[in-house]
């Protein structure tokens, strides 16, 4: 009933993550190797004070850790949203971005750089609450969308989510010009990274996206009957239209999460799900943790790249994403249409 | 458990499809649910598995209403076999057929460990003889594979009812039959109610206990299949003519159906001894009015005649025509607008139908004779059959090769 190798799958995906977490952190403008880089780990878990041992202390938990473990969360986010959304919707093609979640959320953040809007004092804190508004609406409203009475349309979805999409990215640039004295940010925020981000980001993507994949984690048998027809599913004893919710719920949460602190970061949530499910097959209960495993080894890869490869200048990570992904998901494309799903 | 249904109703944006049902399915029972293309069986079916909420009306399981159960303690007592289903993610057999495990789990995650999982799957797979695939990729199988996962799926949540809605229709004729013997053991050895939605009345009145003939959403009638598959039922439900005869066993029918169509043209077919039937049959198929005669009680054509309901002159058994049934016989003839001479044996029994048939055919009256086999095989008078059929042909009687040839002939000469 378990292939072995679903594990090995898994156990590669754990190990890789800490190789990726280690070189991510070792490597950048200044370089550190892993014996420093543990010691010094160590020291700071005993309670030393960065500041007090040099240079590269500072560099590694003031400024490269926080910036890897969020990477790696978003992608985390990203990639189990993703799966779940196609699971939601009953289509491979859903993730994020494509059913206007990411839009949503883009929104709310660029609303709030935009017209340098606060909560008690932060911006931060702003941009995240709003996103995640916005995430959460946006998805609510694709979702009624393309509901009817007999399920959710796939094709109503993916064309309620392109003009939802399109209808936002207008008014982003409306509200752009009209909150132009923080274009630049606005712009940059957009196509996603996570440059300058850092603790302050991970106090508050942590708890959001910890709850959106323990709670999808704790739907698992759900995601897979979500693939069912909705009378099979609903026969079969699944709360269907409280599962829909919760999975809704959820993965808004995460995405809204990922999104507000990564900004908008294209084909994580699309390809890794997908290239996870060709090698474990569409069983939740494997799927959804090796996607979440290699969707933060896949973003903590991307960031690296964009920060080490035309240093000092940093890239967009959207861009990288969307550079590697956009090839590989048509490469799984054409996989499909050769009969191998 | 036991299924009651009062005045249930149900409607599709205000359209009525099923209105005021008030029936019930015991404990055990086999019950199929048949009726015409839209008339609310898999409305019918649909709301006995709660899956569409009534506009009136109440189902109870064991007494208390559907809706007040949650959906996995439903999904416990009743499993649901759709018409159509389809998975776009190529999950394996084993896994599809786990998820008919989702309500047990639910019920009790610490007692339904994945041994307890296992042991449940293995032993669905094998009912449904899955065994052999059950790592294969589900979007790979054939129809009637998938339709057997979809059945062990439902096993596997141990119901106590099984809901099957037109499981058969797609399927070759043998899975037909394997799936329903299937479905007959499940219910005879473990008592296993069935409700399934048929499309073949043949295969209704073969497998099921009780059928519940649907129409335009209110039920026409139910109760054992003869009560049910009568032929005022089905010419008034499904608007065909109908000749199912009592076979082997209370439940076996042959049933063959054809479309009613009116034509004036009124035949008389001289028959016996089984002789005509096919031809009875077929002719009645095709509309025509007929009439039968002169045959013996208890005959094999006779039964076919009684059946259909259509006039005939009849001697009682294993005796010789007296001159009272064949006067009938005569009558008979001369209202027909043709007379059909099917391949009958002559003895000295009913060789008076010859004579009658030559008396009317020097009237004027069109006779045409099947001569296949050839008289001559066929006359156990000692020549005279030959003689009076040679007679018929002199007068202008016309002798086809079959009883296929003469179907076509009437029918061209329509």
């Amino acid at each position: 009933m378990r292939p072995p190798h679903k594990y090995v799958v898994l156990v590669l995906g754990l190990i890789l993550l800490a190789l990726v977490i280690l070189v991510a952190v070792g490597v950048g403008s200044v370089n550190v190797a892993p014996a420093e880089m543990l010691s010094i780990l160590r020291a700071v878990l005993k309670g030393a004070d960065p500041a007090q041992l040099g240079g590269q202390a500072v560099v590694i938990v003031g400024l490269r850790l926080p910036r890897v473990i969020l990477a790696g969360l978003v992608g985390a986010a990203l990639a189990g949203a993703g799966v779940a959304f196609q699971a939601l919707f009953q289509n491979p093609l859903a993730d994020p971005y494509i059913v206007g979640v990411s839009a949503g959320a883009g929104l709310g953040a660029t609303v709030v750089i935009g017209f340098g809007l606060t909560i008690v004092g932060s911006q931060v804190l702003a941009v995240n609450l709003s996103a995640f508004i916005g995430a959460l609406g946006i998805s609510y409203l694709v979702y009624r969308i393309a509901y009817s009475r007999q399920g959710v349309s796939n094709l109503l979805l993916l064309l309620a989510g392109m003009a939802v999409s399109a209808f936002l990215s207008a008014v982003i640039s409306l509200v752009m010009v009209f909150g132009s004295r923080n274009l630049a940010e606005t712009v940059y925020w957009l196509m996603g990274g996570f440059t300058g981000r850092g603790w302050s980001e991970l106090w508050l993507a942590v708890p959001c996206i910890s709850v959106g994949l323990a709670g999808l984690w704790f739907l698992r048998r759900e995601l897979n009957m979500l693939l069912l027809p909705e009378d099979d599913a609903r026969s079969l004893g699944v709360d269907v239209g409280r599962v829909k919710v919760l999975v809704l719920g959820a993965a808004s949460l995460m995405a809204a999460a990922g999104v507000s602190v990564g900004g908008l970061i294209g084909f994580v949530g699309l390809v890794v799900p997908h290239g996870a499910r060709l090698v474990v097959g569409p069983d939740h209960r494997y799927l959804f943790p090796t996607s979440v495993i290699y969707g933060a080894v896949v973003m903590i890869l991307a960031d690296l790249v964009a920060r080490t490869a035309l240093a000092p200048l940093e890239l967009p990570v959207g861009a990288i994403t969307a550079l590697f992904g956009a090839p590989f998901f048509l490469y799984l494309l054409s996989q499909a249409k050769a009969g191998r799903r | 458990m036991q299924i009651q249904s009062t005045g249930l109703s149900v409607k599709f944006a205000s359209a009525p499809i099923l209105s005021d049902l008030t029936f019930q399915i015991a404990e055990g029972d086999f019950i199929g649910i048949i009726g015409p293309n839209g008339s609310g069986k898999t409305t019918l079916l649909k709301a006995i598995a709660g899956l569409l909420a009534p506009s009136g009306g109440v189902i109870r399981i064991d007494g208390k209403p559907l809706a007040s159960y949650k959906p996995h303690e439903l999904a416990a007592l009743i499993g649901v076999v759709p018409q159509k289903s389809g998975v776009d993610f190529a999950f394996t057999v084993t896994e599809v057929v786990a998820m008919g495990c989702y309500a047990a789990y639910k019920a009790d995650p610490l007692r339904m460990k994945d041994q307890a999982v296992t042991e449940r799957v293995e032993w669905a797979m094998a009912e449904m003889d899955l065994l052999g695939l059950a790592e294969r990729a589900v979007t790979s199988l054939s129809g009637g594979e998938w339709q057997r996962v979809l059945i062990a799926r439902a096993l596997a949540q141990k119901p106590r009812a099984l809901l099957l809605d037109e499981v058969t229709t797609h399927l070759d004729i043998r899975y037909k039959l394997e799936i329903l013997d299937k479905m007959r053991s499940l219910n005879e050895q473990q008592g296993l109610t069935i409700v399934a939605v048929l499309h073949e009345l043949e295969l209704a009145a073969e497998y099921c206990r009780r059928l519940l003939l649907l129409n335009k959403g209110v039920i026409v009638a139910s109760g054992s299949p003869a009560e049910v598959l009568t032929q005022q039922n089905l010419a008034e439900v499904f608007g065909i003519t109908t000749l199912g005869r009592a076979g082997i066993g209370v439940n076996k029918y042959q049933l063959a159906t054809g479309v009613t169509e009116s034509r004036r043209a009124r035949i008389h077919v001289v028959g016996g001894g089984g002789s005509a039937a096919g031809l009875i049959q077929s002719l009645a198929l095709a509309g025509y009015s007929l009439s039968l005669g002169a045959v013996n009680q208890e005959d094999a054509d006779w039964e076919i005649g009684v059946w259909l309901g259509i006039p005939l002159a009849q001697e009682i058994p294993f005796a010789p025509l007296s001159a009272e049934v064949r006067r009938q016989n005569r009558e008979l003839m001369r209202a027909a607008d043709l007379i059909v001479v099917a391949d009958l044996p002559f003895g000295p029994g009913n060789l008076g139908n010859l004579e009658d048939v030559l008396a009317l055919a020097e009237q004027g009256k069109p006779v045409w004779l099947i001569d296949d086999p050839p008289i001559a095989e066929r006359d156990f008078t000692a020549g005279q059959a030959i003689r009076l059929w040679q007679a018929l042909k002199d007068v202008g009687a016309v002798v086809v090769g079959s009883e296929s040839e003469l179907l076509d002939r009437i029918a061209e000469g329509e």
